[in-house]
Formats: C-alpha cells, structure tokens, sequence
C-alpha cells in the first residue's frame, strides 16, 4: 500500500512528455485510449505498443513504484485469459470463421492459431492502455489535469472535482492508515490470514465508518474556504498552471491528429470490410 | 438548512435541486471527496471475489452523496470514483465499468426523490424499503444491460465474463448497499437531527 501511495505526481516533471501543457497531455492520452481500444488488428496494436512503451521509458518512471502493479496487471491478466480459455476456446474462431488447429486436448479444449493471436491482441490491448496510463499518471499533476480539461471545454466545477479528488487522496489514505493502527491498538485483529471472511466484513465497516464521518465533516470546511475565495462567482476561471501552448505542444497535437485520422481511416476500412476483423498473418 | 423547510416544494424544484443537483460549492467538494474516497476504497478496502469484481465497500459513497447531495452529484461519484480507481489502481481503463457504476450510483441517489432528507435527519424505515429495492433494480439495470453494451462497444469482446462479472457485481454491491449502507444513513440522519434542535411535540 505505501509503496503504491505516491504514483500520483504532486510536482511537474522535467522530461520531454512531462514538459507538454495539460491539454496536450489529455490530447494525447485520448487519442492513445481510442488507438489501443478500437482495434484487435496486430499489425496496428504492435507499432502502437512499442510507441508508447518508448515514450512511457522516456520520462524515466520510478519503476520500484511501478512493480507493484506491474505484477498484479501481469497475474490478473493472466487469470482472465486462462478463463476466457475456460470458457470458450474457439473465441478467436469465432471471430475469423476459420480454424487452424495447433494442439487438441479433447473435442472442445482445442488451441486454436486463430484464438492464440486474438490473447496477443487482447493482452496487447490491455497493457497498451496500461502504458498509456501510466506515462500520464508519471507526468501530470493534478492542476495540469483540471486546466487541461478546462480548455477541453469540461465545466470548471468538473474540473475542480478531478484536481480536488486527486488532491485529497494522500489526506484519505493517511486517514485510513491512522484508523486501521488505533483499531490494531484496541486489539483487533486484521492479519489476512487469521480472520474468515465474515470477519474481515465487519472489519472493514469498522474502518469505513469513521473514515467516511469524518472526510464527510470537512466538506463544510473546505467550501467555506473556497467560498471565502470567491469559488463559482463567476462562469469562466483561469487556472494557474495553465501554460501556453510551445512548439513541443503543436508537434505532439499533430502527432495525435495523424494517429487519429489514421484510425479513422481504419475504423472506416474495417466498415467497409475491407480489412478483416482479426488479423491471421 | 432552514430555508429548504419553508420553500414550498413542487415536483420541478425537487427534480432541479435533487436529481440535477445543486452544484453549490459543497456540492463541487463534497462529490470531490466522495469521488477520491470511492477510487480509494475500490483499491483498498475491498475484498476480491471474482477477477476485477471486490467485495467494495466503495458503494457506501454514493448512497451518503445521493442522501446528502441528489442522484446527479451521486452519478458523478460513480463515474470518476471509478476512473480514479482505474488510475491509481493502474489496471487499465475500464470505461464500460465506470458508465455501469455512474448509472447505478444515480440510482442509488435518487433516495431524496422519495422523501428521505439526511441533512435534516428524515430517514424512514418506508424509505429505507424504496432505497433498498430501487439500488437493487438500478444495480441490474447498470451491470445487467448497461455495461455489457459499452464493453461490446469499446472492447468489442467476450461477454461471457462480463456477465459473470456483473452478477458477482450486482450481488455484492446489493449487500454492501443494503448491509452497510442502510444503517449508516440511519446513523448520519440521526447525528444530523440532533443538529436541528427540533422536538417533535
């Protein structure tokens, strides 16, 4: 838990992909969503993988932080292919309408090539979003966010939740954490392994309820002050950490419109039917 | 609060003020609040029971954001407690899940529609009924329908496990709601009435 607390970055960073503004940042990372989630085609989701794998290595993340992770995204996935296997393994057959057989354990347990390649894409899919997502946890802060999203045109007060949610975050941990140690110091007991499952229910209500009482009783605390300030007097709202966009900026927003246009230009293709649904090399 | 209690109340004042919400300062913060503890309790204080589905006490808080603030600041707990979850959890984006939790969240918060009034301490046993049964039916109707068309539109897959998901999701969910979250509106609506100073006579 305390090695997973601080990936969220509180201080901007210095690198090239750290250095962009928040609307270019969130542009980015949109257009990577859409490129990563749209597509089971190999021949796009592989240059699209290692692409953000070199940018996510160029800001030199803290890979100690990110190992944790990293170990749980690998083992889960995992478990969820093994069941999607469990399930049907004709999956990827389905989806080509051919089969190649490789292996065969019994008349429905086959390992089909077909089904072999739509995992790859599947795992592909899902840690590309993962680097995705990672290179934008390890480069914005919680203001570049709300900015960012700001000259999105999301309503500002929208944009105050982000960056306010994000903000609190450490401050609820950190409640979490004191209440769980006064618990254990009333001697209850939270060790995993010697509490049943009807146990650790009750005490995780135990934890709950002073936690939510008491992050719920600085609600009125914490908009008086942004009252005091004159918060939501106006329509409009500047944002401090709002930059103007540099030359860096424009290339990557250009970079995002080719590789949106381009998958555009797919998406269009694969209506047409003129590329199939899953690649077969 | 004492300007609620003598604003007549007509069925459009009601739905601006609490199915739309009032989006004053507290409302900004307190859905804030809610929404980091929401992501924060979906990493931490759950206990797993089927892959990407926990035991979550992160429910909790769209019930108390519904009570306290209306079913539209509760629909955006849902929505970003989940996103935030997705982001400091860092097990991808799973937007099918995080639409299905918004709408079920705006379920859950439509318990002022029906009378109920954490802030003024009003919460009926009656109440407690409707809530129980409309979060159930909201539950269903997210992960039952809602969720399973955005994955086969954005992952365009298997829906097999997510159904599967979504059961274990809608089970676990209900008993947390119904187990948890019940009594805690009553404990909430009861500190808060001690706070009106009004004696029944």
């Amino acid at each position: 838990m305390s090695s997973r607390q601080f990936v969220i970055q509180y201080v901007p960073g210095t690198r090239y992909f750290q250095r962009l503004n928040g609307q270019t940042k969130i542009i980015f990372f949109v257009v990577g969503l859409i490129v990563m989630m749209s597509t089971f085609d190999l021949r796009v989701l592989i240059p699209a993988f290692l692409f953000y794998f070199i940018v996510l290595l160029s800001v030199k993340p803290n890979w100690k932080q990110l190992k944790g992770i990293l170990i749980f995204m690998t083992l889960m996935n995992l478990l969820n292919i093994v069941l999607f296997f469990i399930v049907n393994p004709r999956i990827g057959n389905d989806m080509t309408q051919t089969t190649t057989v490789l292996f065969q354990f019994n008349d429905f347990y086959v390992f089909t090539e077909e089904t072999l390649i739509y995992f790859l894409a599947r795992i592909l899919k899902i840690f590309g979003t993962l680097l995705i997502s990672l290179w934008l946890i390890t480069s914005i802060t919680p203001s570049e966010l709300a900015s960012g999203l700001y000259r999105c045109k999301v309503p500002y007060k929208i944009c105050t939740v982000v960056s306010l949610g994000f903000r609190y975050m450490p401050d609820i941990l950190r409640e979490f954490r004191m209440i769980k140690e006064s618990m254990q110091m009333r001697g209850v007991e939270l060790n995993k392994k010697k509490t049943g499952l009807i146990q650790r229910i009750k005490q995780n209500g135990m934890i709950l309820v002073p936690l939510v009482l008491v992050s719920f009783d600085k609600v009125e605390t914490v908009a008086s002050a942004m009252d005091l300030r004159g918060y939501g007097q106006r329509k409009k709202r500047t944002y401090y950490s709002d930059a103007p966009a540099a030359s860096d900026d424009y290339l990557i927003r250009g970079v995002s419109l080719v590789l949106l246009i381009g998958m555009i230009g797919y998406f269009v293709l694969s209506i047409q039917g003129k590329v199939p649904h899953l690649w077969i090399p | 609060m004492s300007e609620v209690k003598h604003e007549k109340e007509t069925f459009k004042s009601i739905f601006l003020k609490w199915v739309i919400g009032r989006w004053s300062t507290a409302t900004v913060v307190g859905v804030a609040i809610g929404a980091a503890l929401f992501g924060v309790l979906m990493n931490y204080g759950g206990i797993t029971i089927f892959t990407n589905t926990k035991l979550s006490t992160a429910y909790i808080i769209p019930v108390i954001v519904g009570g306290l603030f209306g079913a539209g600041p509760a629909l955006l707990v849902g929505f970003l407690g989940n996103v935030f979850a997705d982001f400091i959890g860092g097990w991808g984006y799973w937007f099918d899940w995080s639409i299905g939790n918004g709408i079920a969240s705006f379920f859950i918060g439509l318990l002022p529609l029906y009378g109920a009034r954490i802030q003024e301490g009003i919460f009926t046993v009656k109440q407690a009924v409707i809530f129980a049964i409309v979060s159930v039916l909201g539950l269903a109707l997210a992960f039952g329908v809602v969720t399973p068309i955005f994955t086969l539109l954005i992952q365009g897959g298997e829906l097999t496990i997510t159904y599967a998901q979504a059961y274990a999701a809608v089970a676990s969910n209900a008993a947390v709601i119904i187990i948890v979250g019940i009594p805690l509106l009553f404990i909430i609506a009861s500190r808060n009435k001690r706070k009106q100073n009004l004696v029944e006579e």
